[in-house]
């Protein structure tokens, strides 16, 4: 082969380039070289140089410019550049050096790797420079310095940290269950502590998270992923799929939420060992078709065996079948809640997250199965008010089957005149406690002794009879009765779902008794139906979902052949019951799709007996579930981002719910509970029109729900969630007159008024952190359309500049507000923080612009 | 996909080259350059936010073809091949963009994004570039590959060492040279 004519260069190439510039001219001089040669190997000199800050392979393909080692450039500002960390999508990070006052500092310096063009660039960069250095947490690694080489190319200076990512720490150490816990609770409240500062990482991953030598968690790259979205041309969109969100994924608005999400990847492989999804990280298009539409399966039940992963370590140290049930319930619901694939039904903060993980280490009851309830303002009340809604629904059916149970008791001829005092006190518990005691003391304060009371009472007439019923066929179904009624009482008062599901055992147990006495009919066969799902619902708050989902699937089975057909009413009462319960369990693995197919089936069975002849207070009861069920199915469809039609065919549900819901206010027009209902529907339906930009159609919702809730207003001035419902009504209204472009002028009055309503709130309220999140949502609000206002041309000039003035105040009056109860901040509303974020940069850029004219 | 390349083609052919056949590895490489190109083109059709370097178009060429269980021997055989198709594929895709006047077409687009190009000056220049690499390659087979396995195949200077069996520091030697090289090639 022929000889490299490189080969001949190289000993002495490496020798002087090694050499400080100053001494090189002399060296070269004195080689024994030709001239030609003499000058190839110069020209090889100052290339190398040249390429060490810009490398043009690595600009053309995308790499590094420092993927030599050694190719580094020797100084960046102040300081010594002594080698290269790393370098990825977003750069190149170099480890440098500087002594001052005789203290070495070592820092990481990141190249973004982009020129920053025009001044307006470099404006931003410096910008958020300022933001992401006043990150000062424990847990976050320290931006400490940045600027641009002398070639335009922005770095950024920030703390080393000497660790390892965080997954490779734990495989490493063979951290166990707890010890992971423990460092991912130390990422969660730097990431907390971040959102509070409004700056979104956007590219949480184990390489983003290092353990340092004393076990100590540090985040890098905060914002940094933005900054360089921002310097850089809009496709350099850096991410890292693998653990990038639904939103990211498919280009919608970055938030808090997609932080979430990064943060359920991550745990998810620290517990699991293994990705969420089941596409490599290679497949592109697969991977991201299931990160928008896939959810992931259950932590446990991803665990395979040892072997499935790539190495022992990966795994917390545990014996696989502990673990596996050490993940099942609580740790699965955690992660999956901050996978789920919208950022509004995620942790709405990191620290909720963590907050959840702490109750799951002090096996205290932790909140990912019940949806976001209270965690944030508006869903807290949206929730509250669908409780309402749907929770007559259950107690309807109850009735329905204690009423005809109550019948067949009595027609039965009884042996023994102490039976019948008994099934006077069943009848005493079911009806009169159940139904108008109970009802009235379970919402008022103050009252738990009583409640417990009452419980105690319950249970013990009903052990008594249970002990008595012995070869009673009735009495039996009647106890049964009592004890599904029970759970139900005692899940209103928040018994433990362990004593619930006792109530509900023994429901099924008696049914079983009666049944090998005599063969079932129709309606045991629905007082059966109403003990599974009692049961059911009780396996849900204990996380046990899949024994909740099989006895679910048993409570809507088909009844044996044996039992004689048509379903009576009472069985399709209980049946669409069952049904309903069902596609409304949170935490079982139900697609939107046959959540709807449950609720279609429920609305067949309200349609059979609205046809059946029945007496005008079950038939308006059956009405109120059946309105319902299409709210609830309008709330479904939203969620169901697999259809490209969801949007639409959500809004054409919730059209029909509000229709039908104002069809039974016509007929029932004094009744609160259906008032209130009304009201949730329109605003279901307002949000659901807002959501797919039909606008006007979206006013004329919360216009209807204005009108019904002044009526509610009218009608029961002591609503206590009334004040913040109606608060919310309002606020989510002018948010959407924002997106939509309304005149900034009339929300500035509607403003007014809602400034009104607030302070009007009871102090003990105001002060509160519900009350810091609405004023600082009004501000923004205000702060928005203000400078809005002062763009328009009919301002007078004094007034433009007081408006954007007062922009500024209220902005930035906000910012401090949010700040405060971060964690009610909605994420869904990527548009409102982006807003507040830029708000009080925006309202300066507009007030000196007026200046300088 | 719409190549019909299954992995046991791909491991068949891996284990033939390894044999010695010469004519397997550009059988191989042909294999690569269809997937190369396929994913270029997907990739940002699914993720239009996504970017991908040279580099991740041979890895993901790796993982569709081979999946993730490949030991390490066949990896660094394959990654030999993946680094020539990715530079074939980019240097296709730039001649194309050069010679045709008209442009707008979907894939050219996806093309240059995928591989972060995006003028016609860096196309002229990656064909400066490839022409530089190959009279290397006719003299200098080690430095010339050298480049292509950290360029265009993504591999570490220790995958590198590993992959032509030679000490880092000589792959770090070799590759400084050898950019320097490239760099006063282009400014001729």
């Amino acid at each position: 082969m022929t000889r490299s004519p490189l080969e001949r260069y190289a000993e002495d190439f490496e020798r002087l380039r090694q050499l400080p510039p100053a001494q090189r001219a002399a060296a070269l001089a004195a080689l024994p070289l030709d001239e030609a040669a003499r000058n190839t190997l110069q020209r090889l000199l100052a290339a190398d140089a040249a390429a060490e800050l810009d490398d043009p392979l690595a600009r053309l393909l995308g790499r590094g410019a420092a993927s030599l080692a050694g190719a580094l450039p020797r100084r960046i500002g102040p300081w010594r550049v002594t080698g290269e960390l790393g370098s990825g999508g977003m750069g190149t990070v170099l480890l440098a050096e500087r002594t001052e006052g005789g203290f070495e500092q070592r820092v990481a310096i990141k190249l973004l790797g982009s020129h920053l063009a025009g001044a307006e660039a470099v404006r931003r960069f410096e910008r958020e420079r300022r933001i992401l250095a006043s990150l000062d947490h424990p847990h976050i690694a320290r931006l400490l310095d940045g600027g641009q080489t002398e070639g335009g190319v922005p770095y950024l200076v920030m703390e080393y940290i000497d660790g390892v990512a965080i997954d490779r720490h734990c495989s490493e150490r063979g951290l166990g269950l707890r010890e992971r816990l423990g460092l991912f609770l130390d990422v969660c409240a730097a990431v907390q502590f971040a959102h509070q500062h409004l700056v979104v990482h956007r590219d949480l991953k184990p390489a983003n998270i290092l353990v340092d030598g004393h076990g100590s968690v540090k985040l890098l790259d905060f914002g940094i992923a933005r900054l360089t979205d921002e310097a850089d041309a809009p496709t350099l969109n850096a991410f890292t799929p693998e653990f990038a969100s639904p939103e990211q994924v498919s280009g919608a608005p970055i938030t808090t939420a997609s932080d979430i999400y990064s943060l359920g990847v991550l745990l998810y492989r620290m517990l699991s060992g293994r990705s969420p999804y089941q596409a490599d990280k290679a497949q592109l298009a697969e991977l991201v078709r299931e990160i928008v539409t896939t959810p992931p399966l259950r932590p446990s039940q991803s665990l395979t065996s040892r072997a499935a992963v790539s190495g022992a370590g990966d795994l917390p140290a545990l014996d696989l079948r502990r673990l596996r049930r050490e993940l099942r319930g609580d740790l699965d619901n955690i992660v999956l809640m901050a996978l789920r694939k919208e950022p509004a039904r995620r942790y709405a903060s990191a620290a909720q997250l963590a907050d959840d993980i702490r109750r799951y280490l002090d096996d205290r009851p932790v909140h990912a199965r019940v949806p976001s309830v209270g965690y944030r303002l508006r869903k807290f009340v949206a929730r509250n008010r669908l409780g309402v809604a749907l929770g007559s629904l259950a107690l309807l059916a109850l009735l329905a089957t204690a009423t005809v149970a109550l019948q067949q008791a009595r027609s039965a001829r009884l042996q023994a005149a102490r039976a019948e005092q008994h099934f006077a006190s069943v009848r005493t518990l079911a009806n009169r406690f159940v139904g108008e005691v109970f009802d009235h003391i379970v919402d008022v304060p103050g009252t738990s002794a009583a409640q417990q009371l009452l419980l105690d009472t319950g249970l013990e007439y009903l052990d008594r009879l249970a002990a008595d019923a012995g070869g009673n066929h009735a009495l039996l179904l009647e106890v049964a009765q009592g004890y599904t009624t029970l759970a139900g009482i005692q899940e209103r008062m928040y018994a433990t779902p362990a004593q619930r599901a006792a109530s509900a055992q023994h429901a099924l147990a008696l049914l079983d008794r009666a049944d090998r006495l005599a063969p079932v009919d129709q309606d045991g066969w629905a007082l059966r139906r109403d003990a599974l799902v009692a049961l059911a619902l009780s396996e849900t708050d204990a996380q046990q979902f899949d024994a909740a989902a099989s006895h679910f699937k048993d409570a809507i089975a088909a009844p044996p052949a044996s039992v004689a057909s048509p379903a009576t009413v009472v069985a399709r009462g209980a049946l669409a019951n069952a049904l309903v319960e069902y596609a409304k369990a949170s935490g079982i693995d139900l697609a939107p799709a046959a959540r709807m197919a449950l609720l279609e089936r429920a609305r067949g069975e309200f349609a059979a007996l609205k046809a059946a002849a029945l007496e005008p207070r079950r038939r308006d009861a059956v009405d109120v579930a059946d309105a319902s069920a299409l709210l609830f199915m309008a709330r479904t469809q939203v969620d169901d981002l697999a259809d490209p039609q969801h949007r639409a065919k959500a809004l054409a549900l919730a059209q029909q719910a509000l229709q039908a819901h104002e069809a039974l206010l016509a007929r029932m027009p004094a009744d609160t509970r259906i008032l209130v209902n009304v009201v949730l529907a329109a605003t279901s339906a307002a949000a659901i029109a807002s959501g797919a930009q039909q606008y006007p159609l979206a006013r004329e919702f919360y216009a209807a729900a204005r009108r019904h809730d002044a009526q509610l207003q009218r009608l029961d001035p002591d609503q206590p969630t009334a004040a913040l419902n109606r608060l919310a009504l309002h606020l989510e209204q002018l948010e959407m007159e924002l997106r939509a472009n309304g005149s900034p002028r009339a929300q500035l009055v509607e403003i007014a008024a809602v400034g009104r309503l607030v302070a009007a709130l009871p102090p003990t309220v105001l002060e509160q952190r519900q009350g810091i999140a609405v004023r600082a949502w009004l501000d923004t609000l205000k702060a928005e359309f203000s400078l809005r206002r002062s763009q328009e041309h009919d301002v007078p000039r004094e007034q433009r500049l007081a408006l954007r003035r007062e922009a500024l105040g209220l902005f930035e009056q906000a910012q401090r507000g949010v700040a405060q109860v971060a964690e009610m901040v909605d994420p869904s509303t990527p548009d409102m923080l982006e807003l507040l974020r830029s708000g009080p940069d925006r309202a300066r850029a507009s007030i000196a612009a007026l200046e300088r004219r | 996909m719409n190549e019909p390349s299954t992995d046991h083609d791909i491991t068949r052919l891996l284990d033939a080259w390894r044999s010695g056949d010469a004519q397997a590895r550009e059988a191989l490489v042909q294999r690569v350059y269809a997937n190369v190109r396929a994913i270029a083109a997907q990739s940002l059709r699914q993720m239009p936010g996504a970017t991908l370097s040279a580099t991740d178009l041979a890895h993901e060429a790796l993982l569709r073809l081979l999946g993730s269980e490949l030991d390490w021997a066949d990896r660094r055989h394959f990654f030999h091949v993946a680094a020539q198709a990715t530079r074939q594929v980019l240097v296709d895709a730039a001649r194309k963009r050069l010679t045709e006047k008209r442009g707008g077409d979907v894939e050219r687009v996806q093309l240059d994004q995928a591989a972060g190009v995006s003028t016609s000056d860096s196309d002229a220049q990656l064909l400066q570039v490839d022409e530089a690499l190959r009279d290397l390659a006719a003299t200098d087979v080690r430095r010339a590959r050298v480049i292509e396995l950290v360029y265009f195949g993504g591999l570490s200077r220790l995958e590198v060492a590993a992959a032509l069996d030679v000490s880092e520091g000589t792959v770090d030697r070799d590759l400084r040279l050898a950019r320097a090289w490239l760099r006063t090639a282009l400014e001729a």
